[in-house]
């Protein structure tokens, strides 16, 4: 049977997931000096490095069997798998944002939101009986209520630097969000010692990190 | 206007040879194991009703169903399922028959898959239904069916898991919330989102129900997992749980059978199609990350279409299976033949007829489309053929390529 396959989420997660995995005594040469290779062997494991939308699918697909990818992710793709285990990583907010002092509420104009979650966006809004016009953005979604693209943004907020050093604020808060675990269906069934094994290990990393 | 012409639709596919011979392999095989138990074939129409599929029960989304009209405006599906046309005829065209009902379909169904996520909006299902048995005998023959379903067709390691509809019925009965969380945490179970899950049930205090539901993310393994159930639920001594008992009931059978290897209990098991009254049970196959196979028992959907029967049925994903044998490379490409025949000009049906002739006596023949007697050796020779009969005014010769 091939080794349990983890996809790792590229860049800022993937720092904190291989400091995780250090903590659980996993040997993680092969990841600090990965050069331009994508599969790599990591202890009794076997790391694929992703995007983070790519994690979701890879998992979904059972091509990976478990993945640690962002609270933001999961709920933007809407995947169906097991989602097991909250690490408490990369911890930051979906919110609702827009310039500052600007009544967003207000009016009886239909709203336009730009964001890189048109799903997150879609269902908030929905929540609260709301038409609205979403645009998609793929950059820096700050940029749409500056050049007055869109009335407010929703977009995940870490410190909120950005936000305030650009004349925007915070609205409303709409869900936190962190880095969480998920493993395949299919895997979960045929493979359940090996994976409930290695979910309690990083668990028990990740709980040690957050105190 | 022909900017289509050479695409097939996103969501459909063409399938060639290797795949199409795995596919026909898998679902020949599920129709001897159907058939030999006394299981009848029945087909129903591709196009039905969208009412068939318009009730709650089905759990069948909107927005997953390919819809059209008929000439009168009425709305019309491709069947995005084969359960509830089958329930349509029971209760229709096969009421007063002599119960049990056994029936099994090999049939395409149609559903709106997410785009752009290697999914098919167009799939294939073989699946038995037995209609007119309530119970512990009719449940267990169609779960050992469902097992002899994945140890032939699926991997020697397969996984069945078995659950009960009504286990996580009474735990909702018992949180005694608005049917619209309870429709939340339906979801979050549905979908395994636990984190989610948790976060609704935070707001509903600390019950045995609320325990008992967080703990369902837990509640799969063994017969053990029964147990914990009971302990979750902090039911005393000498009290029983219905749903909880059943199963147990059914893995004891199972385990005296030698099958407990491959089967897990999973209290989580919940369905989207929500018609499911009693047993729920769906099969793994390593190399497949999908559901291979689903079923259950569904004792009240029959009634909703004017006939209370108590059946039991599950479906096997064909196509999964069919891909999942091909990516083992457990699949035979077709002999080469053992001989060609030519037909020199104006013997072109005599040729056709000594084909027929060989292959009646079995040896698998092809007719020669060569212009010549040559290049019809030729072609023998790259394709491997041994045997060429030509035919022309001097009768039959043969030559050994």
């Amino acid at each position: 049977m091939r080794k349990l396959r983890i996809a790792l989420t590229k860049g800022r997660l993937e720092k904190q997931t291989v400091a995780l995995f250090e903590k659980m005594g996993l040997d993680c040469t092969e990841l600090h000096n990965k050069g331009r290779r994508l599969i790599l062997p990591v202890g009794d494991y076997e790391a694929v490095l992703a995007k983070a939308a790519d994690v979701v699918t890879y998992v979904e697909h059972g091509v990976c069997d478990i993945g640690v990818v962002g609270r933001d992710t999961i709920v933007e793709y809407g995947k169906s798998f097991y989602e097991v285990c909250d690490l408490g990583l990369g911890k930051c907010d979906f919110c609702l944002a827009g310039k500052k002092g600007a009544s967003f509420y207000g009016g009886y104009n239909v709203k336009r939101i730009a964001t890189k979650y048109p799903n997150v966006a879609r269902a908030f809004f929905q929540s609260k009986g709301m038409d609205v016009n979403i645009i998609k953005i793929e950059g820096s979604v700050e940029l749409a209520p500056l050049l007055d693209l869109s009335d407010a943004i929703v977009d995940i907020v870490e410190t909120g630097t950005t936000l305030r050093e650009n004349g925007l604020e915070v609205y409303e808060k709409i869900m936190p969000i962190s880095a969480r675990v998920i493993v395949n269906t299919a895997s979960m069934k045929l493979r359940r010692e090996e994976i409930d094994a290695f979910v309690e290990k990083i668990g028990k990393a990740s709980q040690e990190v957050t105190v | 206007m022909k900017t289509y012409a050479k695409l097939t639709p996103e969501g459909t596919r063409d399938l060639l040879f290797e795949e199409s011979d795995a596919l026909r392999t898998v679902e020949r095989q599920l129709a001897d194991l159907f058939k030999s138990r006394g299981y009848r074939k029945i087909i129903t129409p591709t196009v039905e009703f969208f009412d068939v599929f318009n009730r709650e029960s089905a759990g069948t989304l909107p927005e997953s169903l390919y819809t059209m009209t008929d000439a009168y405006g009425r709305l019309l599906v491709l069947r995005p399922d084969s359960t509830l046309p089958i329930a349509r005829v029971a209760a229709t065209r096969l009421r007063g028959a002599r119960l049990p009902l056994r029936l099994y379909y090999n049939q395409n169904v149609f559903a709106r898959r997410p785009k752009l996520a290697g999914y098919s909006d167009e799939t294939t299902q073989s699946g038995i239904e037995l209609l007119g048995a309530g119970g512990l005998r009719a449940d267990l023959e169609a779960l050992t069916l469902a097992m002899r379903v994945m140890e032939q067709c699926g991997t020697p390691d397969y996984k069945l898991e078995i659950g009960h509809a009504g286990y996580f019925q009474s735990l909702c009965e018992a949180l005694d919330t608005s049917p619209q969380t309870v429709s939340e945490i339906y979801a979050c179970v549905e979908s395994k989102n636990y984190v989610a899950l948790d976060t609704v049930l935070d707001a509903l205090g600390d019950t045995p129900a609320v325990r008992a539901i967080r703990e369902l993310p837990r509640m799969f393994g063994d017969a053990r997992v029964l147990e914990k159930a009971a302990q979750a639920l902090q039911m005393q001594a000498g009290e029983t749980h219905a749903a909880l008992s059943y199963l147990a009931d059914v893995y004891t059978r199972l385990e005296k059978a030698g099958l407990s290897e491959h089967v897990t209990i999973d209290l989580s098991l919940v369905h989207r199609t929500n018609y499911y009254t009693g047993l729920m049970f769906r099969g793994y196959i390593s190399g497949s990350g999908e559901t291979v196979l689903s079923g259950g028992r569904y004792d009240r959907l029959i009634a909703e279409f004017g006939e209370d029967l108590p059946a039991v049925g599950f479906g096997v994903q064909t196509d999964l299976l069919a891909r999942a044998k091909l990516r083992r490379g457990e699949t035979a490409s077709p002999p080469t033949p053992a001989a060609l025949v030519f037909g020199d000009n104006g013997f072109e049906t005599n040729a056709l007829d000594l084909q027929a002739r060989l292959l009646n006596e079995g040896v698998l023949c092809e007719n020669s489309l060569a212009p010549t007697q040559e290049t019809a050796v030729e072609y023998a020779r790259q394709c491997g053929i041994p045997t060429v009969y030509i035919l022309d005014e001097t009768g039959v010769r043969e030559v050994r390529v």
